[in-house]
């Protein structure tokens, strides 16, 4: 919920905090629950496809597609991976990740430049699958 | 961007599965071809797994099963793995400190090495055992592994 252009991130009456707020029966807001540095923060280093730290405004992944070796940062949708974005990128070949990137803050992210050691997470278009298995 | 430096304490947790004939929204990792992932680079620290691995004495959440698992890895002057998707505990015995070739990843030069799939992997520098449970339980809420 928005107010003007300005997402409502918290909201007290008083000192008392509010949760959530309906119109009528509607829920039209609630608080984000806190994410796991939010709560546990002072980490080295955090890698995720799920979103960790409220504040983190950085991309989850670099990809870099078997099509023509174009790479791109994927970002979240709310806290999660936009895999939406993603697939779409990646098309019907393979998304390699080239970079892991750190949520906690401290800049450790983890890499593989080499394009024949790099792991996937997209396999023929569809989000990964054990090569082993498939 | 510098590397995560060895030191004596450590706390990891790790979310990832061993073997999964479909496992969504995973990064996957395989020794054959050989892939991996490293902190700045270098091949000295990559990440490979959700075990814990070294040359002569590899500990891991063992089997080729599919489940998801959490491994929790802490030194806090002993060492241990704790995986807690079926309640195993692994004591992995007496490092005096954890490489960051050894967080997660088997070394370069071990014979095995580890084909699965990796979600998440929180890293600490200390060793707070209190905070241990909390954060798992954090994290289960989120993957329900257990």
């Amino acid at each position: 919920m928005k107010i003007g252009s300005t997402d409502i991130v918290d909201c007290k009456i008083g000192t008392t905090q509010v949760n959530k707020i309906y119109l009528g029966s509607n829920l039209v807001w609630e608080k984000a629950s806190p994410l796991l540095l939010d709560l546990y923060p002072d980490a080295d280093a955090a890698y995720s496809l799920r979103k960790l730290r409220t504040a983190y405004s950085g991309s989850a992944i670099r990809v870099r597609r078997s099509s023509d070796n174009a790479e791109q940062d994927i970002n979240f949708v709310g806290n999660e991976l936009d895999t939406g974005s993603l697939l779409s990128f990646v098309g019907a070949g393979d998304g390699f990740v080239s970079i892991w990137y750190d949520q906690s803050g401290s800049g450790n992210n983890i890499t593989q430049l080499t394009a024949t050691s790099q792991s996937r997470i997209v396999i023929g278009g569809v989000l990964s699958v054990n090569p082993e298995n498939s | 961007m510098e590397p995560i430096t060895p030191i004596a304490t450590k706390n990891l947790f790790s979310v990832g599965k061993l073997n999964g004939l479909i496992a969504v929204n995973y990064i996957t990792f395989s020794s054959s071809p050989f892939s991996g992932m490293y902190y700045g680079g270098t091949a000295a620290s990559q990440i490979q797994g959700i075990g814990l691995y070294a040359i002569s004495n590899i500990n891991s959440l063992t089997g080729e099963d599919l489940n998801t698992h959490l491994a929790n890895f802490y030194h806090n002057g002993s060492s241990y793995l704790d995986s807690k998707d079926s309640g195993t505990s692994v004591d992995l015995g007496s490092y005096t400190q954890m490489n960051t070739n050894q967080i997660l990843g088997r070394n370069l030069a071990a014979p095995t090495s580890f084909n699965g799939l990796v979600q998440e992997l929180i890293i600490y520098s200390t060793g707070d055992d209190s905070n241990n449970s909390l954060i798992k339980s954090n994290i289960n809420s989120h993957y329900t592994i257990y």
